[in-house]
C-alpha cells in the first residue's frame, strides 16, 4: 500500500464536495444558488458580501436610504431589518417572524417599517391563507439586496417567490416528520416535481398549484402518475380555500385520473406552516 | 587411572552461571534455540557437542555486540506473541518481528514524535490506513494536507474548510444548550484571550437569545453572529467596565466572524450519527494557527461532551482523534497559566469513553507534560530535532543511558524507538515506507 500525498487540488476539492455532503442532513435552505458567479453544487451556502449594519445612512451616498429629517429613525430601523433578514440562510420567513428577529415588536413601529419598505419599492407582498386568516409574506426585491450589498441568490425551487416560499416550508415540514426531502425532484420520465418526500418505501410528491390556470395541474398529475414511480400520495398545495375547492372539483371530475383519486389530496399551503400538515399525510 | 581430558571435564556450577551471565549480556538467553541448548547442557554437562554449540553461539553474539553495539538487542521482543495485535507499526530487529497493537490500546493514547522529515506522517498514515480497513472511526485535524491521501478509501471523507458549515452554538445531541454554551465560552477564552467577565457576557447573551427564540423546541439555535449583533446593539456607559468587556468581546468575535463566519454560523444541520461514527479529516490549511487550534478544540469538545453527556462509556476504541503538530495545541505554557485547559482535560478523560488521541509532534520540549503522562504508547521516529527531546523521551520511556546515546544515531527516516505499555522495555523498530 502506497499513498500519494501529491493529489491534485481539483480532485481533492471534488472528493471533499461530494463526500462531505454525507455529513449533513438535507435541508431546504441548502438548495444551491444558481448564480453564474457561484458553483451550482447542491448544498453550497451563499456568502453575503458587505454587512451594512455598521454604516450610518447619513454617510452612505449610494444608498436609497437618503437622510430625511422626518423618517430617519424609520429608515435606520428598516436598514437593520434588511441586514438581518437577508443575511439569514434563506429569506422565507413570515412578515411577523422577520420583524421579531429584527427586534421590532411594537405594532406602530412594525407598521412604520412596512410603510418605508413599500414606499421605497423594496418588497412585494403576498398573502397566504393559514387556517381562517391570511398571513403576509414579504418578497425582497432586487433593490433590497442592492441596499444591503448582498448578491441575490437563486434557490433551487423554480417559480415565483411565493412558490419557492411554499416549497421551502413543505420541505422543512417533511424533514421535521422524518422524511428525506428533495426539491425539484426528477421522476424517471424527467418530469420535475416541486417537492418529494421519501421515507422507507413511501414516496409522497407535492405539487404547488398557485398560479392559474388550474387545468394545467391535471396534466401535471397525469404526468406524475405515468412516470412509473411507485407514488404513495400526490399532494396538491394551494394558497387559499377557494383555489383548493376549485382544484378538488376539477380532479374529481377528471376521468383520466379516476384510478388515482384515492392517492390524490389537496391541502392548503398554510397547513405546512402550522402543525396541521400531519393530519393530511 | 582416569584420563582427564579438558574437553571431557564436567561443567562446574559457577561456569554454568558464567555462561548464563554472558548470554544475558548479549540477549542470547531469550532466544529459544539457545535456551534449549543451555537446558540440554545443564542436563548433560559432559556433552561436548552441546558445549561447543553453546560456546560458539556466545562468542558469535559477543563479537556482534563488540562490532555493532546495540543496547536494545538484549531487550527487544523476539516473537510476535509478546506483542499481539492487528495494527502493524513496523518490524523489530534483529529478527524482523512485527510490532502490532490491538486498536483498543489506542484508547490509552499514542504519541508520535520526531524531527521534520523523520517519518511521523508516514507512520501515522500506516496506522490510520489499517484502522480504516478494519472499519474503525478516525477523525483527523490536518494542518498541512498530509492526510488527503487517505481518500483512496471510499469510506474516508476529506473535508476541505470551504465545505465545513456548522453552527458552533448548536449543542451536540444529549447536551443541554446551557452546558454547551459554557463549554464553548471556555474554549473561546482559551484561544481568543477573553477573560472571565467578557466570557460571562458572551454566555448571558447566548442564553437570552436562546430563550427568546425558543431554540430548543424549534431546533434552530442562535449563532455567534447573532450574539455579535446583539452585543453591538447594547449600550453601556462609555467608561464602564462592562463597556470595555463589550469592546473586547466584540473585537474578538468580529475577527472570528470575518475569518469564518459562514462556516461557524451556518444553520446547516450535521447528521450527527455520520459525523460521530464515520471517518473524516478536516483540512485547516490556510487558517491562522490560533484559529486552527480553536477549530480543533471545538470539534473535539463536541465529540467528547456528546459521549460524556450520554454516558457512552467503552473500553473498546470508538473513535481515534488525530492531532497533527500536537505541540501547538497541547502547549506546555497552557498548563502554567490560570484556568483549565480543556483539551488537556479531555486527553485525561477520553479513555473511559472509547476515544483515543493520536498526537504527532516535532518537539517534545514544548509539549505539555500531561500529554507525556497520558499517552500509553510513545514512538520516536527518525530522530529528535532537539537534544533535550532525547532526554524527555528517555525519561518518559525508562531508557538506560546507553540506549539513549544509541538512539541519537537512529536518525534515518523510518528508524524508530517505541515504548509499548504491554512490554517492560523500550525497543527499536523499522517503519515501512507507505508514502510515495
Amino acid at each position: 500500500m502506497l499513498f500519494n500525498k501529491n493529489m491534485s487540488n481539483e480532485l481533492v476539492r471534488h472528493l471533499s464536495d461530494e463526500r462531505s455532503r454525507r455529513l449533513y442532513l438535507a435541508t431546504p435552505e441548502l438548495a444551491a444558488p444558481a448564480n453564474t458567479d457561484c458553483e451550482t453544487d447542491q448544498g453550497r451556502e451563499r456568502v453575503p458580501r458587505q454587512h451594512f449594519a455598521t454604516k450610518s445612512p447619513r454617510h452612505n451616498e449610494d444608498s436609497h436610504f437618503r437622510p430625511n429629517s422626518k423618517n430617519s429613525a424609520a429608515l435606520e430601523a428598516a436598514r437593520r431589518v434588511f441586514s438581518i433578514w437577508l443575511n439569514l440562510p434563506h429569506p422565507y420567513y413570515l412578515q411577523g417572524e422577520i420583524l421579531e428577529r429584527a427586534g421590532i415588536t411594537s405594532g406602530s413601529k412594525q407598521a412604520q417599517t412596512k410603510r418605508v419598505f413599500r414606499s421605497h419599492g423594496l418588497i412585494r407582498e403576498h398573502r397566504l391563507q393559514i387556517r381562517k386568516t391570511y398571513a403576509c409574506i414579504w418578497e425582497p426585491l432586487d433593490k433590497a439586496y442592492e441596499h444591503v450589498g448582498i448578491e441575490k441568490p437563486h434557490f433551487r425551487s423554480k417559480g415565483g417567490y411565493l412558490h419557492q416560499f411554499i416549497a421551502h416550508h413543505v420541505a422543512a415540514w417533511g424533514m421535521s416528520q422524518g422524511y428525506k426531502t428533495d426539491i425539484e425532484y426528477l421522476l424517471s420520465n424527467y418530469k420535475a416535481v416541486d417537492v418529494a418526500l421519501k421515507r422507507d418505501k413511501d414516496l409522497i410528491l407535492i405539487e404547488i398549484a398557485i398560479s392559474p390556470p388550474l387545468e394545467k395541474e391535471l396534466l401535471n398529475i397525469e404526468k406524475d402518475f405515468s412516470s412509473g414511480s411507485d407514488i404513495s400520495r400526490l399532494v396538491m398545495v394551494t394558497r387559499d380555500s377557494k383555489t383548493k375547492i376549485q382544484l378538488q372539483q376539477l380532479i374529481n371530475s377528471a376521468t383520466e385520473l379516476a384510478s388515482f383519486q384515492d392517492k390524490i389530496a389537496v391541502v392548503l399551503a398554510g397547513n405546512f406552516l402550522t402543525k396541521q400538515g400531519g393530519t393530511v399525510l | 587411572m582416569t584420563l582427564q581430558n579438558t574437553q571431557n571435564s564436567p561443567t562446574p556450577a559457577f561456569q554454568f552461571a558464567e555462561l548464563i551471565s554472558r548470554a544475558q549480556r548479549t540477549g542470547l538467553n531469550r532466544e529459544g534455540r539457545f535456551a534449549q541448548l543451555l537446558t540440554w547442557l545443564q542436563l548433560d554437562p559432559d556433552d561436548i557437542e552441546i558445549r561447543e554449540l553453546v560456546t560458539e553461539a556466545l562468542e558469535q553474539a559477543e563479537l556482534e555486540a563488540l562490532v555493532s553495539p546495540n543496547p536494545f538487542r538484549a531487550t527487544n521482543p523476539l516473537s510476535p506473541a509478546e506483542l499481539p495485535g492487528i495494527v502493524g507499526l513496523g518490524l523489530i530487529p534483529p529478527n524482523g518481528v512485527p510490532w502490532t497493537i490491538p486498536p483498543d490500546l489506542l484508547t490509552n493514547n499514542l504519541l508520535v514524535t520526531g524531527r521534520s522529515g523523520g517519518g511521523k506522517t508516514n507512520l501515522v498514515l500506516l496506522i490510520l490506513a489499517q484502522l480504516l480497513q478494519q472499519g474503525y472511526s478516525i477523525k483527523v485535524f490536518d494542518r498541512k494536507r498530509d492526510y488527503q491521501a487517505l481518500t483512496v478509501s471510499q469510506s474516508f471523507i476529506y473535508w476541505l474548510f470551504d465545505h465545513y458549515h456548522t453552527n458552533w452554538l448548536q449543542p451536540p445531541p444529549g447536551v443541554s444548550f446551557l452546558n454547551w454554551v459554557h463549554i464553548l465560552a471556555e474554549i473561546l477564552s482559551n484561544y481568543l484571550d477573553i477573560r472571565l467577565a467578557a466570557r460571562t457576557l458572551f454566555t448571558s447573551i447566548a442564553l437570552k437569545l436562546n430563550e427568546e427564540s425558543d431554540s430548543e423546541t424549534r431546533g434552530v439555535y442562535p449563532t455567534i453572529r447573532d450574539i455579535y449583533r446583539s452585543l453591538t446593539g447594547m449600550r453601556f456607559p462609555a467608561i464602564s467596565h462592562t463597556a470595555r468587556y463589550q469592546e473586547t468581546l466584540a473585537n474578538r468575535l468580529r475577527g472570528l466572524i470575518d475569518l469564518s463566519g459562514d462556516h461557524i454560523c451556518s444553520h446547516r444541520q450535521l447528521d450527527w450519527n455520520m459525523y460521530a461514527n464515520s471517518s473524516w479529516a478536516i483540512s485547516l490549511d490556510g487558517i491562522p494557527t490560533d484559529y486552527q487550534n480553536l477549530f480543533i478544540t471545538v470539534d473535539t469538545a463536541k465529540i467528547l461532551t456528546h459521549r460524556i453527556a450520554n454516558n457512552l462509556r467503552s473500553s473498546a476504541l470508538s473513535s481515534l482523534l488525530v492531532f497533527d503538530e500536537g505541540s501547538t495545541v497541547f502547549r506546555k505554557w497552557h498548563e502554567t497559566r490560570e484556568g483549565i485547559y480543556l483539551l488537556a482535560d479531555y486527553l485525561a478523560k477520553c479513555r473511559e469513553f472509547g476515544i483515543g488521541f493520536l498526537i504527532g509532534t516535532q518537539s517534545l520540549s514544548n509539549l505539555a507534560d500531561s500529554v507525556l503522562a497520558n499517552t500509553g504508547t510513545k514512538i520516536l521516529v527518525g530522530g529528535a530535532g532537539l537534544g533535550a527531546d532525547y532526554d524527555i523521551f528517555a525519561s518518559a520511556t525508562g531508557m538506560t543511558q546507553s540506549q539513549k546515546e544509541y538512539l541519537k544515531q537512529l536518525t534515518v527516516p523510518g528508524m524508530a524507538c517505541a515504548k509499548d505499555p504491554r512490554y517492560p522495555f523500550p525497543f527499536t523498530l523499522e517503519v515501512p515506507c507507505v508514502v510515495q
